[in-house]
Parts: C-alpha cells; structure tokens; sequence
C-alpha cells in the first residue's frame, strides 16, 4: 500500500515538468502541415476546376498533330503553303475550281490567335462567294496572298474555325532542309513543330 | 533505489514526438505523391495511343482504296458486286476492311451501266474505325461502240458566236452528283476558234475551258498544262446536227384549236393554236405526243405537270409566261418549237422537291433529276428568249437559231445555239451527269477513227433524228447516244420508238450484205476496246484527271471511337 502510495506520489511530482515538443519539432511539423494543407487545397481546386483539367493535352506535339489532323479533315487536298509570315501561313487548300491555278475560294489561312492561345483556320465563307461570284479571283504567281487574306476579313467573308486551344506559343517558321513552313507550338513550358507541308506537295502552273 | 518508472516515462516521451513527425513526413510524401499524380494525369497517353490506332487503321483504309482501284480495273468488276460490296474482311495490317462501290448519281450499288462511282472504304481494328472514300468515273471502255452526237459534253456551244457579258457566270451546277468529280466545264465554238467568242471582263467563267482546235492531250501534265491555259483542245471542228424536225402526225385527227386543261393521256393535235389556259392546270400521263399546228401558249399563272414521256411539237411559236413546266421524277419532256420560243417569269424543269425553290438562279437549286429529262429544241427559224427571271432545268439545242438568257434568269443544264448571248447577271450551270464521255472530246469515243480522224458517217448526220442516227448506226457500226431520254423523243413519220437500241434496230432493217459489212466494222472496234482495255489496266493507280481513270480521294472520316 505504501509503495503504492509512494508511486502515485512520484508521479504526481513529475507530471507537471513533462517536456513539451521542441522549437524545431514544432517549426518542422508546421511546415509539414503547411505542406499538407496547401496540397489539399491544390486537389481541391483542381476537382473545381473539372474535367477540363484532367483531360488537358499538355504535349504540344500532340496538340500540334492534332491541329493537322483537323485541317486535313477540313481540307483533304491541301496542296501547298503559299506565303506564311511568324503569325499567319496562307494554304492552297484545294483545286475546287478546276484549273491547276489558284482562286480566292481555294485559299484557307492559318492563324496564330496569341490572346486566347489559339490557332484558327479561316476560309472563305461560301455564302459570300455565292450573292457575290465578282469575289472569286484568280491569283499570279507573284500575288500577296497574305494581303488577299487580309482584305478577305476585313471584308468580314472570312469563316473561322479553331485547331487547337490552350496554347501557349505558337509560330510559323521556314523549315531548314527543305522549302516547307514549320509550326511550332508551345504548351506545358514544352515546345513542338510540325511541317506543314500535303504528302504530295503540288505547286499551281501559274 | 533506482526510479524506474521516471526513466521509462521519460523514453515514451521522446519517442511520442518522433512518431507525429513521422506520421506528419508519410502523409506529406503521399500528398505529393498525389499531386504529382494528379498533374501527370491528363489526356496525353490515352490521346497518343488514339492517334496511333487512328493513324494504322487510316493507312489500312488507304490501302483499301488502292485495292479497290486494283479490282475495279479488272473486266467485269462491277457485274461481280455482291450488291454494293466489293470486298469483306479483307486484313490489312491487322484492320479488317471492307470496300463498297456504289453509282455516284442515284447511290445505288453500281452497275456496269454506271458512269461515275463513288468507292467507300470502311476499316476496322481496336474498336476504331475509320471511312475512305474516293470518287471516278469508270473507264469508258465500250467508248469506242457508242457516239454522243449531240454535244452533250459541252456547257455553252455556239455555232456562229458566243457572247459572255459582264456578271454573266457558267458554272458547274453544284447539286449535281458529278460535280464532285472537279471536272471542267467546256464552252465554245464548234468551229475551235477564238473569233466569235467573247467574255466580258467581269464574267465568270472560273473552272471553265474554251474550246480549241488543236490535238488531244497525251498525259497527265499535258492534260493539266491545256487546263491551266484554260483550254480544251479538240483536233478538228465539232460537227452540230440540225434540231430534228418532225413531220405531221397522219393518225391523229386535227382539231382546229386545242385548250389544255385536266388531264391529257392520248396524242393530240391541232392546225391552230393551243393554251393552258390562266391558272390552268394541265397532266399529261404516259406517252403522249402534242403536235400543234399554230401557237402554244402557258398563260400566267398556268402549271403543266409531265407525268410519262411527253413530246410537245410547236409549228408556230411557243410563249410560257409566268407559268411552270415541271417534270415528274420518271418523266421526260421534249418540246420542238419551230417558230419562236419566249420563256418569261416561269419555271420549266424537274419537279421541286424544296417547297420553298420557286425559280432559284443563284445556282443553288436542287438537283431533281438533272438536266437530263427536259430537251428544248429550236428550229431554223427560231429565237428563243429566256428572260425575266426564269429558270430552266434542262437542254437547250438550237444550232439554228439565237438564243438569248437575260434579265436574272438561269439555265441548269446546257445550251448549244447559233448565235449565243449570256446578259449581264444571268447563270448558266451544267449538269456534268450529261457528259457520258463518249463525245468529241474523248478520243477513244466512236466519233474518232482509231487514226485520230472524225469517222464520215458523223459529219453526214443533218439533223438529229431517229432516221439519221439509224443511218449512222448502219454505216459506221456505232451505237449512237439517243439526246433526250424521253420514249419518243424524236417522230419519224408517224413512227415513235420505245426502244432505243439503235444497233439492234440497225441488223434489223439492215440487208445481208450491209450486215456482213457491219460485223466487220464490229470486230475493228472490239479491237479497240480490247486495247483501251488493256491501257486502262496498266494505267491503274495512276490516275488521270480528266481521262476517266482513276478515282479521287475524297478523304477520310471517322466512323466510331476515332474521335481525338
């Protein structure tokens, strides 16, 4: 009974000078917590953010396949790239109108949109050309197929269409071996090019 | 005595705060383990594997275009269809394919009678599937046995002269099955010259070919060379047959004068002038030949509907004024006007489908059985006048006569004239379905000697009537395409014909020795068809814009689960 007594004594005495977690101890494990806590916000907000987050593309080669794959449903003859500049590459996208030349209802122009990380395809809009036939042109070797592009939307008788999304660079540049346009996209700090260029390349006679 | 329970309490203590760090360091490492998982998780792999599948299934349907393009090279391919089907379960590259050829104009599975067809490859592995489909013409290899004489190939053709003014447009007719087949549109003098044709400097005539004399291309870079000029070079004149002129029926009894009201199922005829009167309505049913001695006149508001095979002879002059002319989907109608023919406001040409289509000149009109069930022919005499809006689905042949198209009218088919004038702002839209390409512009075609030089008996046709073409069929051995498919289309004497085999018609009539001379000439052109047989077997996969052989890639799409 006594040392029973004498324990529940001792323990009383020691009890209140127990140690407590150390300076580091704390400073590490808030931290750590930290770590955690910032963790779950980070899940939490990418299930907010939604599906969009979790089925991104993040590799720009195959954001950039995937824009050809799209133009070559749109235009399955594309012929040649015409003239390109960094931000805009004018196709021969067809020969609709028999001829071996090229029209203004043949040319489709790719189109890098830096502000909302875009890169569009615009063609000429067929109801346009069907209340206006004066509009259908006939272009020379030599012509300003970029300026043709250029009056043809300020003349609002552009349709547009959208490749890719979520980009963010893109530019067009001449390809080094050969005389092709190389896009090359930007996604997910990682960049990409494809040569733009018909598995058979075919060049108008005139 | 030593204080144990102190010490050991002491241990628990420090090997308490161990274990929260511990705790605290494993649910942070897999807190960023799941963050780095959550990051890498987007759609890359799964899209990458997609366009690996879709791009080895697209190469298999390629290849099963080129297959097909192999077999249908072969004699009696298309006799040989299992209904549209070609070929089943074929295994290219792990993907099964399967190929369907089917005719361009009715979509049906095609025939041996099909002129243009439309090949739909389908292929299928890993649950991806993907379509090609390619269209053609198929080789006209019977070309050497069959001659199209009446010009058919040709958009606008004029014997004398052509006019094209400013905002005048021809075209292709867009809504025709063949205009997918990219082809030109060929207008013209029949001479091959330049004097007498005249564009107007903002006329459109993008995708079109003038008619030159001069020798037929050789080749694909030739052939696309003579298009980049803008030419179609012929080696000799185009010779035009007169419009048939028929003589007066003796069987049927005249009346004075003919008011055509309800319906109309037997023949008629009057020595005087004949109306649908106002608002009238008038069907005429099955095989009916009108022959009117004087005038014919569709009065404003009046409708005319064309059930069977109707052939509507006028002596006098023709008026349609406001009123419509239209066709039923398995009728035909041939209108020789002898005098003058004036169209004003109204509509002749297939039934519409499209409620809404009143007269569409925009070149926008539906299809409805083409061009090729309405024959307009204009005599020597003649004028004919297409003006005030009007639309025409159907054939113009007037090599004798002026033809004017104007104010906002538009013809869907073709015209052929002496002296041709486009006004300003009008359409003309060809219907490629009428080019069989067995004309003037296909060399191999039974217009051509196999020397190159236009067979006699084509420029000794006068006029284009079932005694002619009979003539030409037992002189030369050729077959020759009959210019309207109405039953009746041309009258000889008191004579229609509802066959047009013009070969069958020929052995019958023919004596014993124009027979034997006959079989002669038969077994010359086999002998060419069995060597453009030949060419058109090597010349597979190479195809030749232009000349009928090869297909056309029309690109591809996705069936199911292709989608990336």
């Amino acid at each position: 009974m006594k040392c029973a007594a004498r324990l529940r004594r001792s323990t009383a005495l020691i009890a209140p000078r127990t140690r407590g977690f150390t300076l580091i101890e704390v400073t590490l494990a808030t931290a750590l917590l930290g770590v955690v806590g910032a963790g779950i916000v980070t899940f939490l907000g990418a299930f907010a953010t939604g599906a969009s987050a979790r089925t991104r593309v993040s590799d720009p080669a195959l954001e950039a396949t995937l824009a050809l794959r799209r133009l070559d449903a749109i235009a399955p003859d594309l012929r040649t790239v015409l003239a390109a500049d960094k931000t805009s590459a004018v196709l021969w996208l067809n020969d609709r109108v028999p001829s071996r030349t090229v029209h203004l209802s043949e040319l489709g122009c790719l189109r890098v949109d830096l502000e909302r990380g875009e890169l569009v395809l615009e063609t000429i809009d067929e109801s346009a050309l069907a209340s206006d036939r004066s509009l259908e042109t006939e272009f020379e070797a030599g012509d300003d197929f970029l300026a043709a592009m250029e009056s043809a939307r300020t003349a609002g008788v552009l349709r547009t269409r959208v490749l890719a999304e979520g980009l963010e660079s893109m530019r067009f540049s001449a390809a080094a071996t050969r005389s092709a346009v190389v896009l090359e996209v930007g996604a997910a700090g990682a960049t990409s090019g494809v040569v733009l260029s018909p598995a058979k390349p075919e060049e108008p006679l005139r | 005595m030593i204080p144990i329970v102190p010490a050991i309490h002491r241990a628990r203590a420090k090997r308490r705060g161990v274990a929260v760090l511990l705790a605290l360091v494993a649910v942070s490492v897999a807190t960023l383990l799941g963050l780095s998982l959550a990051s890498s998780r987007d759609a890359s792999v799964a899209t990458s594997s997609n366009l690996s599948k879709v791009a080895t299934v697209r190469a298999a349907a390629a290849s099963g275009l080129d297959l097909a393009n192999s077999i249908l090279a072969k004699e009696d391919a298309l006799a040989a269809l299992d209904g549209a089907e070609l070929f089943t379960k074929v295994l290219i590259n792990g993907a099964s394919v399967r190929a369907e050829v089917r005719d361009l104009e009715t979509n049906r599975p095609a025939t041996v009678e099909s002129a243009a067809i439309e090949v739909i490859v389908y292929a299928d592995a890993d649950g991806v599937a993907q379509v090609a489909r390619a269209v053609g013409r198929m080789p006209a290899t019977d070309a050497p046995l069959r001659a199209d004489l009446d010009c058919s190939e040709f958009a606008l053709l004029g014997t004398g002269s052509i006019s094209v003014l400013d905002d005048a447009h021809v075209g292709v007719w867009s809504a025709s099955p063949l205009a997918v087949l990219g082809e030109p549109v060929r207008y013209g003098l029949a001479s091959g010259s330049s004097s007498g044709l005249t564009v107007g400097h903002n006329a459109s005539v993008h995708g079109c070919v003038a008619v030159r004399q001069g020798a037929f291309t050789q080749g694909s870079e030739e052939f696309e060379q003579s298009l980049a000029d803008k030419l179609c070079p012929i080696p000799a004149p185009i010779h035009v047959p007169g419009a048939p002129i028929p003589l007066t029926s003796e069987t049927t009894v005249a009346q004075p004068s003919l008011m055509l009201d309800g319906l109309v199922s037997h023949n008629a005829s009057s020595s005087g002038d004949a109306r649908v009167p106002a608002r009238g309505s008038l069907t005429l049913r099955g095989t009916v030949t009108l022959d009117v001695g004087g005038n014919f006149f569709v009065e404003r508001g009046a409708r005319m509907f064309v059930e069977g095979a109707a052939v509507l002879v006028v002596r006098g002059n023709a008026v349609v004024d406001a009123g419509t002319v239209e066709v039923a989907p398995l009728g035909s109608l041939t209108i020789v006007a002898q005098g003058d023919l004036t169209l004003g406001t109204s509509f002749v040409g297939g039934a519409r489908t499209n409620p809404s289509e009143v007269r569409d000149a925009t070149g926008a009109a539906s299809y409805d059985g083409g061009a090729a069930r309405v024959m307009i022919y204009a005599g020597a005499e003649s004028r004919v006048l297409v003006a005030d809006g009007t639309v025409i689905k159907g054939q113009i042949y007037a090599p004798d006569a002026r033809i004017d198209v104007e104010s906002r009218s538009a013809i869907y088919g073709r015209i052929l004239g002496k002296q041709v004038v486009l006004h300003e702002g009008v359409g003309l839209f060809y219907d490629p379905t009428l080019d069989a390409r067995r004309g003037w512009s296909n060399r191999a075609s039974g217009i051509w000697t196999e020397t190159g030089v236009v067979q006699e008996a084509v420029r000794a046709i006068t006029t284009l009537d079932d005694a002619a073409l009979l003539d030409f069929a037992v002189k030369s051995g050729v077959e020759p395409d009959p210019p309207s498919i109405a039953e009746a289309a041309v009258v000889l004497v008191n004579e229609s014909f509802t066959a047009q085999d013009f070969d069958e018609r020929a052995d019958d009539r023919a004596s014993d020795r124009v027979r034997a001379q006959r079989k002669l000439l038969k077994s010359r052109l086999m002998q060419r068809v069995e060597a453009l047989k030949r060419f058109h077997e090597q010349a597979v996969l190479t195809p030749i814009e232009g000349s009928g052989a090869g297909l056309t890639s029309q690109g591809f799409e996705w069936s199911r689960e292709g989608d990336d």
